[in-house]
């Protein structure tokens, strides 16, 4: 599809405002990008201009969100600008949520994440989901504290693409292993993806799990690495 | 010389958390986006010095009640499993000290309650600031204790904390078995998660005249610990 020069623009300051985490022209940072426009008011303009929101997704957003990922790979950035980043295309998702709901736009797929049961750590969670939301994935959330049941109920009623299982502590990583076999006896398909303070690569290995990463931007590129768009 | 079992209750101000260390506590924060760190602290602010209880304690534990055999720390029948790492800075202490902090449990709650309005990043500020000072409570409670040793000549070793430096958190129920029950408001859930979550509990060795060591990071494979230092001695 061919745009003017203006809707090509507008993309492009999108997929900026997204990269830098630029909110709305009130907002105060980033700091070189005081009073000029945002997602919030970027978006909706390309909208009223009857660019589809999947034009808009594809052209706009998830190519800020992929030069987010870029940086955090390269060392140029660190967790919290791809937080503040994810929190504008949280934003900006939120504005396309109505075309989500009609079915007009599709959603990468839907991810369970949970911390692990005997585990009360709720941040670490919290992060993965905010950057895989922002990375155009639908988070089914469960909590903290979840046991194998719950998990395994959730995959039975929802068509998942992956589990992310989060502990903060040594004692309780050791229940991901219960929790990794039963996922894999129940649906040997699905990737779990493990993390926390006290894991590594070696204790993956161990459990069986598909993927461990010490930080959210890597589960993010695993899921999008490994499953195609809708 | 020292109290055996002692308490101590901290105001914020006394954990002299300023401006200066939120800056260096959020280094990996871009320059572009300080404006939202310091926007974010400045409305938390009066929040956390109202509900940031920072209290501290600690048992001493003097040389008859304690032995060691191969990286086993033994005190009062209660063995402890130390990493090489730990043991080998233990050793030589002729006495050991037991010690909790915590921070309360309200700026956790906060932080839950950010998450759940949807304010992820302001939950990731404020849970950062509260890790922050609960390590400025444990060394203010540090300081006390090194000020009564001092006047007689003996020194502390590093402070370790179960679930660090290769010693399991599992001996977390070990450790507080030689504590009062809820010393300091923390207690243990099952996993030995301690609750409140901003608490921190540890282990120092004392001598007369110990020469303190430097942390062994370059030995450990733990690269994702957050007290790892570099080859230029700076936590990263």
């Amino acid at each position: 599809m061919n745009f003017s020069f203006d809707e090509n623009y507008l993309l492009s300051q999108l997929a900026l405002c997204i990269e830098r985490g630029k909110l709305n022209s009130s907002s105060k940072f980033p700091a070189d990008m005081i009073s000029q426009p945002g997602v919030e008011e970027l978006l909706p303009e390309l909208l009223s201009r009857n660019i589809s929101p999947k034009i808009i997704l594809d052209n706009g957003l998830l190519i800020g969100m992929n030069r987010v990922g870029e940086k955090f790979r390269d060392g140029k950035i660190f967790i919290p600008d791809v937080l503040i980043s994810a929190k504008a295309m949280n934003a900006a998702m939120e504005i396309l949520r109505p075309y989500i709901v009609k079915g007009d736009l599709k959603l990468k797929g839907k991810v369970i994440l949970a911390t692990v049961k005997g585990d009360l750590h709720n941040i670490g969670k919290n992060l993965v989901r905010m950057v895989l939301e922002g990375g155009g994935w639908e988070v089914i959330d469960l909590g903290i504290d979840v046991s194998s049941d719950k998990i395994l109920d959730a995959l039975k009623t929802n068509d998942i693409k992956a589990v992310g299982l989060s502990a903060l502590l040594t004692t309780t990583m050791l229940n991901m292993k219960d929790i990794v076999r039963d996922i894999k006896n129940n649906f040997p398909e699905i990737p779990v993806a493990v993390g926390g303070a006290p894991l590594n690569q070696r204790f993956a290995d161990e459990i069986n799990a598909d993927l461990y990463s010490p930080d959210p931007q890597g589960m993010l590129d695993y899921l999008n690495n490994n499953f195609s768009l809708n | 010389m020292i109290n055996k079992i002692n308490q101590y209750f901290f105001s914020f101000n006394e954990l002299n958390f300023d401006e200066e260390k939120l800056i260096r506590a959020f280094k990996d924060f871009s320059t572009q986006n300080v404006p939202l760190l310091k926007n974010t602290w400045n409305q938390l602010y009066s929040f956390i010095q109202q509900n940031c209880k920072a209290v501290a304690g600690y048992r001493y534990f003097e040389s008859d009640s304690i032995s060691y055999q191969n990286n086993i720390l033994i005190i009062d029948d209660t063995q402890f499993n130390l990493s090489p790492i730990i043991y080998r800075d233990l050793k030589d202490a002729t006495d050991i000290i037991l010690f909790v902090c915590t921070i309360g449990n309200k700026l956790e709650e906060k932080v839950q309650e950010l998450v759940s309005s949807g304010d992820t990043i302001s939950a990731f500020i404020l849970d950062r600031i509260a890790s922050e000072l609960v390590e400025l409570t444990a060394d203010l409670l540090e300081n006390k204790i090194q000020s009564e040793l001092t006047s007689v000549g003996y020194n502390l070793t590093n402070r370790y904390s179960p679930g660090y430096c290769g010693w399991s958190v599992s001996d977390q129920k070990k450790f507080f078995s030689l504590l009062p029950e809820n010393f300091c408001g923390v207690r243990l859930t099952e996993s030995s998660l301690m609750l409140p979550i901003k608490s921190v509990s540890g282990i120092y060795g004392t001598a007369h005249n110990l020469i303190r060591k430097d942390y062994h990071c370059e030995i450990c494979d733990d690269e994702f610990c957050y007290r790892r230092k570099t080859d230029k001695g700076i936590i990263i």
